[in-house]
């Protein structure tokens, strides 16, 4: 009976043990592969702070002792030991030291030769090391010097572009203090222009009134002496007559004058009106040269040229009448004993162009210039007649039935006096 | 249930009443394994409860008593085989180190293991509250368990069961040390 109990229990315990050994396989097998799987898992994850382009360092607590360094932090760990980076080994140790005592992360720059290295501390003190993280910032740097200088470049650039600028508005300032300063003493001496102006003119027009008076008298008095002379004894009478004769030209050529010297005080002061009609210009030339052919008693006459589509034109009749007279006269006077002055009327799109030619003694190059001053005579004409007036008030009257008048002439061959009108619509 | 459960007790019958009675158990208890139990292996706590029950029967002690007498013998099985679990300086303290860290500890072992809580409450120098809770309704074991970690602590304790519920499931004991 025993022994069969005895088996029986053997036989259990045999079971079991198989059990237990079968078991314990199965355990090796799950325990095989679950290191298997950590091999990896610790060979990838070696393997990652070596794939850390930066360079990656682990210290010990307190930073003492280098644990774990990847490749690119050989170059860092190399400059740290040599003999000459003792005190930034110091600094380094330092600051790793505060980050782990403080339990915080820290952070702080520092020169690896010619590059600037930033460094980010990581203690993790319940494993008691100090992960040391780190980035190239050398370009940053360098950036950060180049945007301070630009930064006070620019600093500077405003700060003289602001003195410039107050300079210029305190010099604005002055400039339209002296502007106004000119202004008022223009307008002054406008109106004082003004003032001369007009006592001119009354002092020409009372002098020439008072001129007349005596002139007048003179006059009078030679025509009777003319008539008391002709009761004399005939060679006596011819003697007077010339006197007189020579008196009244002379009388003569002061009214002449006087009337010339009033008509220029009177143009000068601006007292002459125009009164544009419409005229036909060729008309008109052929009207005054007939007057003038008349009376010239070498048989010359004003030859008219006419060139162009003709049109009516817009002047003050008895201004022209003035002027071209003036011109007409000249042109026979000048050319006593040479061909035929000339009228050349040229009619054009926008301007019409009146031409006075002559071809007598003409004038000095130098001189074409006062030609038109008053009083003014060229020294080729001491022998003619002449006021030095005409051409004065001619180009007067010209310009104000807005005419130009220019000269040109060649000494011994003639001259031309050539007058432009814009057309008027 | 872990095998060790069933080898101590096992152990323990034979010890006690002899391996005719061993047998008799396997014999007349339907076991899913027949009676063949590796203290590493794991099994029906049902197994257990039968053999309990068989043994109940056959020697004429209830049950609770029976659960008593095997909790004190299976904790000495359980301080042998885990010295590391011991190091605590006294009962009270090696009683609440079992929800917070043994417990934790053997579930990293064997992660399928089903183990009841022991929530703990030192109410004064002599005085805890363990509230024992598990499916399997068996705290008549942790009472054996308890008086067990006593002697080992060279301590004297009076064990009160103080609250039941759902037959079982929950139940608190009140330790008092003497």
């Amino acid at each position: 009976m025993d022994i069969e109990l005895y088996k029986k229990a053997l036989d259990r315990e045999k079971r079991a043990r198989k059990e237990a050994e079968s078991l314990l396989e199965k355990k090796s097998l799950e325990l095989y592969n679950t290191n298997k799987q950590l091999q990896e898992v610790i060979t990838n994850t070696n393997l990652f702070p070596e794939e850390n382009p930066n360079a990656v360092m682990r210290f010990s607590a307190h930073g003492r002792v280098l644990m774990y360094s990847n490749k690119h932090a050989d170059a860092i760990i190399k400059f740290l030991n040599r003999p000459l980076s003792k005190k930034l080994k110091v600094y380094f140790t330092s600051e790793l030291g505060y980050s782990f005592e403080k339990g915080v992360k820290h952070q702080f720059d520092m020169q690896i030769g010619k590059n600037t290295i930033r460094f980010d501390v990581v203690p993790f003190q319940p494993f008691d090391y100090i992960n040391v993280y780190t980035a190239d910032i050398t370009d940053i740097k360098a950036t950060e010097v180049s945007l301070q200088k630009l930064t006070e470049s620019l600093k500077e650039a405003q700060q003289v572009s602001e003195n410039f600028n107050k300079k210029l508005e305190i010099e604005v300032t002055e400039r339209t203090k002296e502007l106004s300063a000119s202004e008022m003493k223009l307008k002054k001496s406008l109106l004082k222009e003004k003032e001369l102006g007009e006592l001119k003119t009354s002092f020409v027009s009372t002098a020439s009134h008072q001129f007349r008076t005596p002139l007048a008298a003179i006059q009078s008095n030679s025509e009777l002496l003319q008539i008391i002379a002709e009761s004399l004894h005939e060679e006596t009478s011819k003697r007077f007559c010339k006197i007189t004769t020579r008196i009244t030209s002379e009388i003569g050529k002061m009214t002449e004058l006087m009337d010339d010297v009033l008509i220029l005080g009177k143009l000068t002061a601006g007292k002459v009106d125009l009164k544009q009609q419409d005229i036909n210009l060729v008309d008109f030339c052929i009207e005054l040269a007939k007057d003038f052919n008349e009376i010239q008693s070498d048989g010359r006459i004003m030859e008219i040229v006419t060139n162009g589509k003709q049109y009516d034109v817009k002047l003050d009749p008895k201004l022209l009448t003035h002027s071209l007279s003036n011109l007409f006269s000249n042109a026979f006077k000048y050319s006593v004993g040479k061909n035929n002055p000339e009228l050349i009327i040229s009619f054009q799109s926008k301007e019409f162009v009146l031409t006075v030619k002559d071809y007598g003694i003409g004038i000095p190059k130098d001189e074409l210039t006062k030609l038109f001053q008053p009083f003014f005579r060229a020294n080729n004409v001491t022998e003619i007649k002449g006021t030095g007036l005409g051409l004065s008030i001619a180009k007067e009257y010209f310009e104000i039935n807005k005419g130009a008048i220019t000269a040109k002439s060649i000494l011994g061959e003639g001259s031309s006096f050539e007058i432009k009108f814009t057309r008027q619509k | 249930m872990k095998g060790v459960v069933f080898t101590e007790f096992l152990e323990l019958v034979e010890n006690e009443f002899g391996l005719e009675i061993v047998q008799k158990i396997i014999d007349e208890c339907e076991l899913e394994t027949d009676g063949v139990y590796s203290s590493v292996g794991t099994y029906s706590h049902k197994d257990m409860f039968k053999m309990v029950g068989k043994l109940s029967e056959i020697k004429d002690i209830p049950v609770p008593t029976l659960l008593n007498i095997y909790g004190e013998y299976f904790f000495k099985t359980l301080s042998r085989d885990y010295p590391k679990f011991m190091e605590q300086d006294n009962l009270f303290s090696f009683l609440e180190s079992i929800e917070r860290y043994i417990h934790p500890e053997v579930l990293k072992l064997y992660p399928e293991a089903e183990l009841p809580g022991f929530e703990s409450e030192i109410k004064s120098k002599n005085e805890m509250i363990l509230e024992y809770s598990s499916s399997r309704k068996m705290a008549d074991l942790a009472v054996g368990l308890i008086k067990g970690a006593a002697r080992y602590f060279n301590e004297e304790v009076e064990i009160e069961k103080v609250a039941e519920t759902n037959e079982g499931e929950k139940v608190g004991l009140k330790i008092l040390l003497i």
